[in-house]
């Protein structure tokens, strides 16, 4: 735009000079046709403009200005339209020239570019892909980092030609993460489904095998005491996951307005025997009275339950586990904050993301002693899902475990 | 120089620029690995780590020879001498944190079998978390050629330094406790020296760059004080 300006002020100039010298009005003429296009503005000699008058020749320069400004304008709009619509592409997206000067890029490409982190092997991977690229080879690379949290970019670099005409290249950055974990999820599950059932079972058909050889009373009673408690494994797993469909099921039907304090209340006594067993003082102190829940009360026993369960398990003797709750507001909505927090063990930092599949097991063989089924967190998720909330975790190893619950408040109470 | 030797020139230091950051990629994504791997007792992904050092020797030796290249064919002066004398020491810094990063690697094997209890490895954990954060700050003033970052690098170093500590006391207090032997507990500390060491290259590579940027190194007060004494001594 600036340009066509220009152009135009100095057309004025040198036609000011030359005024009179036809030939060289003549070129001038075809210059600024060239600028204006066909049949845009009438030309000086055509619909009642002269061309002998100097008034004429500005008249149509300012219109071929206009026209020019007007279409500058549309095309910058058409870029910034490009720009806002690649912005909005869940890949990073990096077009560059036959030079290798970058031309284009979308918001994500620019921050995996820029990133001075395990994530620089992405921009030094592109760089690579697009060299090659330019020399007419499309390839492509898959990058994974470590984390946590771990992540895989899928990253590749194609050519960009017109008839065999190379302009230069494209590469184009997919975070590929989520689907490798729900693979990885989906195998697992399905190993440890069959493990977790089978286990018990197994140790039932062998036990009672035993059992029908055995004639000394006092290992009779010791295998039948072990069927039991393979059973009760098996029955707890059951449970749980007839538990974990009912929840997936029922969704969100049944919410009521449920007063936080009492609720608390409930779960503390319900585990204060498991706590006293483990030697871990369950605290919740100063909960707001007037803290109310739009939720299931139902579920919710059971979710939080969960969590005091978990960190009683996972707690030293002599320390303590501290169940509270606070408002807070997001998105215009208020939100009550539950939260279960422990001084215990903790969960490593690779594993936060799946402590919440079904059956997953930090520890296979602390797990199994403690009673758990894998299934309690699956269960306290899916309770938050349907609320509509979310589970927040926060966890170092050797220091302790807080889960947060941000559930719905009952509107009436704010 | 005419304008294409110039293009040239600055091409390759562009080069070299993007050859360090991804050595500091390389180095950031090595620290995650080998604690990965340190965590979990993993030495098959130890040797992988070990084996990928390779890789960033190459690297390093190509941009090493870029910067003798750019100094003896243009005879760089001012900021650009600057940059390329900068770059040279920066190379041999993320060289050494990938030696660091090896080292840890080769520990994975010989802890093999010992139980880390949860106090231990969340230190651990957290001394990975602040050793990727230090490199990737570090390249950040490197590559935005910010000075200011150099005195944050040094808080954050601080941080490390105190986790480093609190560190040791938790090794040895688990082997007071049996926890683990005798020989595990001092491997340990030497692993949790190599985080240590690894910040302390990343604040290298911050004062290095305020020398770029300004010419200045922190050595230099320490250099200025030296040379007052000798000229007094002198009279």
């Amino acid at each position: 735009m600036a340009v066509a300006a220009a152009l135009a002020v100095a057309l004025v100039a040198v036609l000011l000079l030359v005024r009179g010298r036809s030939s060289a009005s003549e070129r001038l003429g075809r210059v600024v046709h060239r600028f204006a296009g066909e049949g845009e503005a009438p030309r000086p000699g055509e619909a009642r403009l002269d061309r002998n008058s100097l008034d004429d020749w500005i008249t149509y320069l300012e219109s071929v200005a206009t026209t020019a400004a007007m279409t500058a304008n549309l095309a910058e709009r058409d870029r910034a339209r490009w720009q806002l619509a690649m912005n909005e592409l869940a890949v990073g997206v990096v077009l560059v020239d036959e030079d290798g000067a970058v031309c284009a890029s979308n918001a994500l490409a620019d921050e995996m570019m820029s990133a001075r982190d395990a994530m620089a092997l992405v921009g030094a991977g592109v760089t690579q892909l697009l060299e090659s690229a330019r020399e007419g080879q499309a390839r492509s690379r898959t990058v994974k980092l470590t984390g946590p949290p771990p992540q895989v970019i899928e990253i590749s670099g194609h050519p960009v030609a017109s008839d065999s005409h190379a302009l230069g290249a494209v590469a184009v950055m997919a975070d590929c993460t989520e689907g490798v974990r729900t693979d990885d999820v989906r195998r697992d599950f399905v190993a440890n489904l069959s493990h977790e059932l089978r286990t018990p079972v197994g140790a039932i058909a062998l036990l009672s095998e035993t059992l029908a050889g055995e004639d000394d009373a006092a290992v009779r009673s010791r295998l039948v005491d072990r069927i039991g408690a393979e059973a009760d494994r098996v029955r707890h797993i059951i449970d749980d996951l007839l538990e974990l469909s009912r929840v997936e099921l029922e969704g969100s039907m049944r919410q009521e307005p449920v007063p936080v304090v009492p609720l608390l209340g409930e779960v503390a006594h319900q585990y204060s025997e498991h706590a006293r067993t483990n030697d871990v003082s369950l605290l919740s102190p100063d909960v707001d009275e007037q803290l109310v829940l739009h939720a299931d009360r139902g579920q919710l026993l059971r979710a939080v339950g969960n969590l005091v369960d978990n960190a009683i398990k996972y707690s030293d003797p002599g320390s303590e586990v501290r169940l509270s709750a606070a408002p807070s507001s997001r998105e215009e909505q208020v939100w009550v904050d539950v939260v279960v927090a422990d001084d215990g063990i903790g969960i490593p930092a690779d594993e936060t993301e799946r402590v919440f599949e079904r059956f997953y097991r930090v520890d296979k063989a602390r797990a199994r002693a403690t009673g758990g089924t894998g299934l309690g967190l699956s269960i306290v998720r899916h309770v938050v899902m349907n609320h509509g909330g979310e589970v927040m975790l926060h966890t170092r190893e050797g220091v302790g475990t807080t889960f947060t619950l941000r559930l719905p408040a009952c509107q009436a109470s704010t | 120089m005419t304008e294409e030797v110039r293009t040239e020139f600055h091409q390759l230091m562009d080069e070299v620029r993007a050859d360090l950051v991804q050595m500091g990629g390389m180095v950031a994504e090595g620290i995650s690995a080998v604690s990965a791997a340190l965590l979990a007792g993993d030495i098959g992904g130890a040797d992988q780590i070990i084996a990928a050092d390779d890789e960033l020797d190459l690297l390093s030796l190509e941009a090493e020879e870029k910067c003798v290249q750019l100094l003896a064919l243009q005879q760089p002066v001012a900021v650009d001498l600057r940059t390329i004398l900068t770059d040279l020491r920066m190379i041999s810094e993320i060289e050494r944190s990938g030696d660091l990063v090896t080292n840890i690697a080769k520990a994975v094997a010989r802890l093999h079998g010992s139980e880390l209890e949860p106090r231990v490895r969340g230190l651990i954990d957290r001394m990975r978390e602040q050793a990727v954060k230090l490199t990737a700050r570090a390249m950040d003033a490197y590559a935005e050629r910010d000075a200011g970052l150099a005195s944050v690098l040094n808080d954050m170093d601080d941080v490390l330094d105190d986790l480093h500590n609190e560190y040791i006391v938790a090794v040895f207090a688990s082997h007071e406790l049996g926890k683990i032997s005798i020989q595990h507990a001092v491997q340990l500390a030497v692993v949790g020296r190599f985080y240590e060491r690894i910040g302390d290259h990343a604040v290298n590579v911050a004062e290095r760059v305020e020398f770029l940027v300004t010419g200045e190194l922190p050595e230099h007060l320490g250099a200025n004080r030296a040379r007052a004494r000798r000229e007094q001594d002198d009279c």
